[in-house]
Protein backbone atom coordinates (compact mmCIF):
# COMPACT_ATOMS: atom_id res chain seq x y z
CA UNK A 1 0.00 0.00 0.00
CA UNK A 2 1.28 3.45 -0.89
CA UNK A 3 1.96 5.77 2.01
CA UNK A 4 1.55 9.54 2.25
CA UNK A 5 4.01 11.08 4.71
CA UNK A 6 2.41 14.41 5.46
CA UNK A 7 5.27 15.71 7.61
CA UNK A 8 7.71 15.19 4.75
CA UNK A 9 5.33 16.83 2.30
CA UNK A 10 4.73 19.80 4.64
CA UNK A 11 8.47 20.24 5.13
CA UNK A 12 9.07 20.21 1.37
CA UNK A 13 6.15 22.58 0.71
CA UNK A 14 7.57 25.01 3.28
CA UNK A 15 10.55 25.59 0.97
CA UNK A 16 8.29 26.98 -1.74
CA UNK A 17 8.54 30.75 -2.22
CA UNK A 18 5.91 33.13 -3.65
CA UNK A 19 6.56 35.30 -6.71
CA UNK A 20 8.13 38.66 -5.85
CA UNK A 21 5.73 41.57 -5.82
CA UNK A 22 5.56 45.24 -4.92
CA UNK A 23 2.11 46.30 -3.78
CA UNK A 24 2.96 49.69 -2.25
CA UNK A 25 1.69 51.79 -5.17
CA UNK A 26 -1.52 49.77 -5.52
CA UNK A 27 -2.25 49.89 -1.78
CA UNK A 28 -1.79 53.67 -1.67
CA UNK A 29 -3.99 54.05 -4.76
CA UNK A 30 -6.71 51.95 -3.13
CA UNK A 31 -6.53 53.98 0.07
CA UNK A 32 -6.82 57.21 -1.90
CA UNK A 33 -9.81 55.90 -3.88
CA UNK A 34 -11.51 54.72 -0.70
CA UNK A 35 -11.19 58.12 0.93
CA UNK A 36 -14.48 59.85 -0.06
CA UNK A 37 -16.63 56.86 0.84
CA UNK A 38 -14.79 56.19 4.07
CA UNK A 39 -14.45 59.80 5.18
CA UNK A 40 -18.20 60.31 4.94
CA UNK A 41 -18.83 57.25 7.02
CA UNK A 42 -18.50 58.76 10.53
CA UNK A 43 -20.81 61.64 9.61
CA UNK A 44 -23.54 59.46 8.16
CA UNK A 45 -25.64 59.31 11.39
CA UNK A 46 -25.38 63.10 11.67
CA UNK A 47 -26.53 63.48 8.05
CA UNK A 48 -29.56 61.29 8.78
CA UNK A 49 -30.30 63.26 11.96
CA UNK A 50 -30.06 66.53 10.05
CA UNK A 51 -32.37 65.26 7.27
CA UNK A 52 -34.90 63.91 9.78
CA UNK A 53 -35.00 67.04 11.90
CA UNK A 54 -35.32 69.26 8.81
CA UNK A 55 -38.26 67.20 7.55
CA UNK A 56 -39.90 67.36 11.00
CA UNK A 57 -39.37 71.13 11.20
CA UNK A 58 -40.96 71.59 7.76
CA UNK A 59 -44.02 69.53 8.80
CA UNK A 60 -44.40 71.54 12.03
CA UNK A 61 -44.15 74.82 10.09
CA UNK A 62 -46.86 73.74 7.61
CA UNK A 63 -49.11 72.56 10.47
CA UNK A 64 -48.59 75.86 12.33
CA UNK A 65 -49.53 77.95 9.27
CA UNK A 66 -52.64 75.83 8.63
CA UNK A 67 -53.62 75.96 12.28
CA UNK A 68 -53.13 79.72 12.38
CA UNK A 69 -55.27 80.17 9.29
CA UNK A 70 -58.13 78.01 10.58
CA UNK A 71 -58.13 79.22 14.16
CA UNK A 72 -56.81 82.76 13.69
CA UNK A 73 -59.19 84.00 10.97
CA UNK A 74 -62.42 84.19 13.15
CA UNK A 75 -60.47 86.07 15.79
CA UNK A 76 -59.28 88.52 13.18
CA UNK A 77 -62.87 88.88 11.92
CA UNK A 78 -64.18 89.63 15.43
CA UNK A 79 -61.39 92.11 16.12
CA UNK A 80 -62.09 93.84 12.78
CA UNK A 81 -65.79 94.04 13.61
CA UNK A 82 -65.03 95.49 17.05
CA UNK A 83 -62.67 98.06 15.55
CA UNK A 84 -65.39 99.09 13.02
CA UNK A 85 -68.01 99.29 15.78
CA UNK A 86 -65.77 101.48 17.90
CA UNK B 1 -2.18 65.76 5.64
CA UNK B 2 -0.89 66.65 2.23
CA UNK B 3 1.97 64.56 0.88
CA UNK B 4 4.27 67.23 -0.48
CA UNK B 5 6.92 65.19 -2.22
CA UNK B 6 7.28 61.69 -3.52
CA UNK B 7 9.69 59.92 -5.82
CA UNK B 8 7.15 57.30 -6.90
CA UNK B 9 4.52 58.46 -9.41
CA UNK B 10 1.72 56.62 -7.65
CA UNK B 11 2.60 58.34 -4.39
CA UNK B 12 2.14 61.83 -5.80
CA UNK B 13 -1.21 62.21 -4.20
CA UNK B 14 -2.60 65.67 -3.52
CA UNK B 15 -4.55 64.80 -0.42
CA UNK B 16 -3.84 61.42 1.04
CA UNK B 17 -6.18 60.29 3.79
CA UNK B 18 -4.86 60.21 7.31
CA UNK B 19 -6.27 57.29 9.30
CA UNK B 20 -7.48 59.75 11.91
CA UNK B 21 -9.78 61.29 9.30
CA UNK B 22 -11.25 57.96 8.34
CA UNK B 23 -13.05 57.50 11.60
CA UNK B 24 -14.53 60.14 13.87
CA UNK B 25 -13.60 58.23 17.00
CA UNK B 26 -10.04 57.83 15.74
CA UNK B 27 -9.90 61.58 15.17
CA UNK B 28 -10.74 62.26 18.79
CA UNK B 29 -8.28 59.65 20.05
CA UNK B 30 -5.49 60.31 17.58
CA UNK B 31 -3.30 62.20 19.98
CA UNK B 32 -3.59 59.42 22.54
CA UNK B 33 -2.91 56.76 19.94
CA UNK B 34 0.17 58.55 18.70
CA UNK B 35 1.51 58.64 22.20
CA UNK B 36 0.65 54.97 22.67
CA UNK B 37 2.40 54.04 19.43
CA UNK B 38 5.66 55.41 20.78
CA UNK B 39 7.84 52.73 22.30
CA UNK B 40 7.73 51.70 25.90
CA UNK B 41 11.05 50.85 27.51
CA UNK B 42 10.51 47.08 27.07
CA UNK B 43 9.42 47.40 23.46
CA UNK B 44 12.39 49.41 22.29
CA UNK B 45 14.45 46.31 21.57
CA UNK B 46 11.61 44.65 19.66
CA UNK B 47 10.45 47.54 17.51
CA UNK B 48 12.83 49.29 15.19
CA UNK B 49 13.00 53.05 15.71
CA UNK B 50 12.87 53.73 11.97
CA UNK B 51 9.71 51.65 11.81
CA UNK B 52 8.12 53.60 14.65
CA UNK B 53 9.01 56.84 12.96
CA UNK B 54 7.46 55.63 9.68
CA UNK B 55 4.31 54.50 11.48
CA UNK B 56 3.93 57.79 13.28
CA UNK B 57 4.38 59.62 9.99
CA UNK B 58 1.87 57.27 8.33
CA UNK B 59 -0.62 58.08 11.07
CA UNK B 60 -0.21 61.72 10.17
CA UNK B 61 -0.98 60.90 6.52
CA UNK B 62 2.53 60.64 5.06
CA UNK B 63 2.13 58.23 2.11
CA UNK B 64 5.90 57.88 1.57
CA UNK B 65 6.27 56.62 5.13
CA UNK B 66 3.53 54.04 4.69
CA UNK B 67 5.06 52.93 1.38
CA UNK B 68 8.30 52.26 3.30
CA UNK B 69 6.35 50.21 5.88
CA UNK B 70 4.73 48.20 3.08
CA UNK B 71 8.03 47.55 1.28
CA UNK B 72 9.64 46.47 4.56
CA UNK B 73 6.95 43.85 5.28
CA UNK B 74 5.47 42.84 1.95
CA UNK B 75 7.76 39.84 1.41
CA UNK B 76 6.82 38.43 4.80
CA UNK B 77 3.09 38.99 4.26
CA UNK B 78 3.34 37.64 0.71
CA UNK B 79 4.98 34.46 1.99
CA UNK B 80 2.24 33.96 4.59
CA UNK B 81 -0.54 34.48 2.07
CA UNK B 82 1.05 32.18 -0.50
CA UNK B 83 -0.27 29.38 1.75
CA UNK B 84 -3.79 30.78 1.35
CA UNK B 85 -3.90 31.33 -2.39
CA UNK B 86 -1.55 30.09 -5.08
CA UNK B 87 -3.25 32.07 -7.82
CA UNK B 88 -0.82 34.99 -8.42
CA UNK B 89 -3.56 37.53 -9.04
CA UNK B 90 -5.67 36.54 -6.02
CA UNK B 91 -2.52 36.36 -3.93
CA UNK B 92 -1.50 39.90 -4.85
CA UNK B 93 -5.00 41.17 -4.03
CA UNK B 94 -4.86 39.46 -0.64
CA UNK B 95 -1.50 41.08 0.12
CA UNK B 96 -2.98 44.44 -0.80
CA UNK B 97 -6.02 43.76 1.41
CA UNK B 98 -3.72 43.14 4.37
CA UNK B 99 -1.96 46.49 3.99
CA UNK B 100 -5.23 48.35 3.40
CA UNK B 101 -6.76 46.80 6.54
CA UNK B 102 -3.54 47.43 8.44
CA UNK B 103 -3.60 51.10 7.49
CA UNK B 104 -7.23 51.53 8.50
CA UNK B 105 -6.49 50.12 11.96
CA UNK B 106 -2.90 51.36 12.25
CA UNK B 107 -3.90 53.69 15.08
CA UNK B 108 -4.76 50.65 17.22
CA UNK B 109 -1.27 49.16 16.96
CA UNK B 110 0.30 49.46 20.39
CA UNK B 111 3.99 48.87 19.65
CA UNK B 112 4.05 46.13 22.29
CA UNK B 113 5.11 43.57 19.69
CA UNK B 114 6.82 43.86 16.31
CA UNK B 115 4.62 45.09 13.50
CA UNK B 116 5.33 41.84 11.61
CA UNK B 117 3.40 39.86 14.26
CA UNK B 118 0.45 42.22 14.03
CA UNK B 119 0.51 42.00 10.22
CA UNK B 120 0.67 38.20 10.43
CA UNK B 121 -2.56 38.22 12.45
CA UNK B 122 -4.24 40.44 9.85
CA UNK B 123 -2.88 38.25 7.04
CA UNK B 124 -4.30 35.14 8.72
CA UNK B 125 -7.69 36.82 9.07
CA UNK B 126 -7.67 37.98 5.43
CA UNK B 127 -6.57 34.55 4.17
CA UNK B 128 -9.15 32.72 6.28
CA UNK B 129 -11.89 35.04 5.00
CA UNK B 130 -10.75 34.30 1.43
CA UNK B 131 -11.14 30.58 2.05
CA UNK B 132 -14.57 31.00 3.60
CA UNK B 133 -15.75 33.01 0.60
CA UNK B 134 -14.30 30.59 -1.95
CA UNK B 135 -16.17 27.49 -3.05
CA UNK B 136 -14.67 24.39 -1.44
CA UNK B 137 -13.80 21.65 -3.96
CA UNK B 138 -15.07 18.11 -3.44
CA UNK B 139 -12.61 15.39 -2.45
CA UNK B 140 -13.03 13.91 -5.91
CA UNK B 141 -11.67 17.15 -7.40
CA UNK B 142 -8.17 15.92 -6.63
CA UNK B 143 -7.38 13.48 -9.46
CA UNK B 144 -5.96 10.04 -8.77
CA UNK B 145 -2.60 10.90 -10.35
CA UNK B 146 -2.27 13.75 -7.84
CA UNK B 147 -2.68 11.25 -5.01
CA UNK B 148 -0.06 9.06 -6.62
CA UNK B 149 2.30 12.03 -6.86
CA UNK B 150 1.78 12.72 -3.14
CA UNK B 151 2.68 9.17 -2.13
CA UNK B 152 6.18 8.15 -1.08
CA UNK B 153 7.58 11.60 -0.15
CA UNK B 154 6.10 13.27 -3.23
CA UNK B 155 7.93 15.06 -6.04
CA UNK B 156 11.34 16.70 -5.59
CA UNK B 157 10.23 20.16 -6.68
CA UNK B 158 9.00 22.16 -3.61
CA UNK B 159 6.64 24.20 -5.80
CA UNK B 160 4.95 21.05 -7.09
CA UNK B 161 4.72 19.60 -3.56
CA UNK B 162 3.29 22.88 -2.22
CA UNK B 163 0.75 22.91 -5.03
CA UNK B 164 -0.37 19.34 -4.32
CA UNK B 165 -0.55 19.95 -0.56
CA UNK B 166 -2.54 23.14 -1.19
CA UNK B 167 -5.03 21.22 -3.33
CA UNK B 168 -5.26 18.42 -0.77
CA UNK B 169 -5.94 20.80 2.15
CA UNK B 170 -8.45 22.76 0.03
CA UNK B 171 -10.82 19.80 0.33
CA UNK B 172 -11.07 20.31 4.12
CA UNK B 173 -13.37 22.87 5.81
CA UNK B 174 -11.69 26.28 6.28
CA UNK B 175 -11.11 25.92 10.05
CA UNK B 176 -9.40 22.53 9.63
CA UNK B 177 -7.42 23.84 6.70
CA UNK B 178 -6.34 26.89 8.69
CA UNK B 179 -5.11 24.97 11.70
CA UNK B 180 -3.20 22.43 9.57
CA UNK B 181 -1.69 25.20 7.46
CA UNK B 182 -0.49 27.11 10.49
CA UNK B 183 0.65 24.15 12.60
CA UNK B 184 2.30 22.02 9.92
CA UNK B 185 2.87 24.13 6.81
CA UNK B 186 3.95 27.28 8.66
CA UNK B 187 5.42 25.30 11.56
CA UNK B 188 3.68 27.43 14.23
CA UNK B 189 3.45 26.24 17.84
CA UNK B 190 0.11 25.99 19.65
CA UNK B 191 0.70 29.42 21.23
CA UNK B 192 1.64 31.01 17.91
CA UNK B 193 -1.40 29.47 16.24
CA UNK B 194 -3.63 30.75 19.04
CA UNK B 195 -2.12 34.21 18.63
CA UNK B 196 -2.54 34.21 14.85
CA UNK B 197 -6.12 32.92 14.87
CA UNK B 198 -7.42 34.55 18.05
CA UNK B 199 -8.53 31.11 19.29
CA UNK B 200 -7.72 29.78 22.77
CA UNK B 201 -4.95 27.18 23.17
CA UNK B 202 -7.56 24.50 23.98
CA UNK B 203 -9.50 25.29 20.80
CA UNK B 204 -6.29 25.11 18.75
CA UNK B 205 -5.45 21.68 20.20
CA UNK B 206 -8.95 20.27 19.65
CA UNK B 207 -9.16 21.76 16.15
CA UNK B 208 -5.75 20.31 15.27
CA UNK B 209 -6.80 16.87 16.44
CA UNK B 210 -10.05 17.01 14.46
CA UNK B 211 -8.34 18.33 11.32
CA UNK B 212 -5.65 15.63 11.46
CA UNK B 213 -8.35 12.98 11.86
CA UNK B 214 -10.27 14.34 8.85
CA UNK B 215 -7.12 14.47 6.74
CA UNK B 216 -6.21 10.91 7.66
CA UNK B 217 -9.73 9.72 6.82
CA UNK B 218 -9.55 11.56 3.50
CA UNK B 219 -6.27 9.86 2.61
CA UNK B 220 -7.37 6.41 3.78
CA UNK B 221 -10.62 6.70 1.81
CA UNK B 222 -8.41 6.84 -1.29
CA UNK B 223 -6.87 3.51 -0.35
CA UNK B 224 -3.62 5.09 0.84
CA UNK B 225 -1.84 4.90 4.15
CA UNK B 226 -1.26 8.17 5.97
CA UNK B 227 1.49 9.22 8.32
CA UNK B 228 0.84 12.46 10.22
Amino acid sequence: MKRIRMHTLFAAARQDRPPRLDVAADVLARLTEARPAVSLHPYRPLVWLLTGSSALAACIAVAAVLSYRTSGDPVNLISDMISWAI
Amino acid sequence: MIAMSSSHPALQISAWPAPGRLDAVCLLRLAGRLAAARPRASAVEQVDRQELDDINRSLQGDSDAYARVIRRHQDHVSKLLWRFSRDPQAHEELVQDVFVEAYLSLATWRAEAPLAHWLARIATRVGFRHWKQAKRPAAQALPLEAWDRLADDGPDDPTEVADLVHRLLAVLPPRDRLVLTLRYLEGCSVDETADRTGWSRAVVKVQTWRARHKLQTLIEDRGLESEL
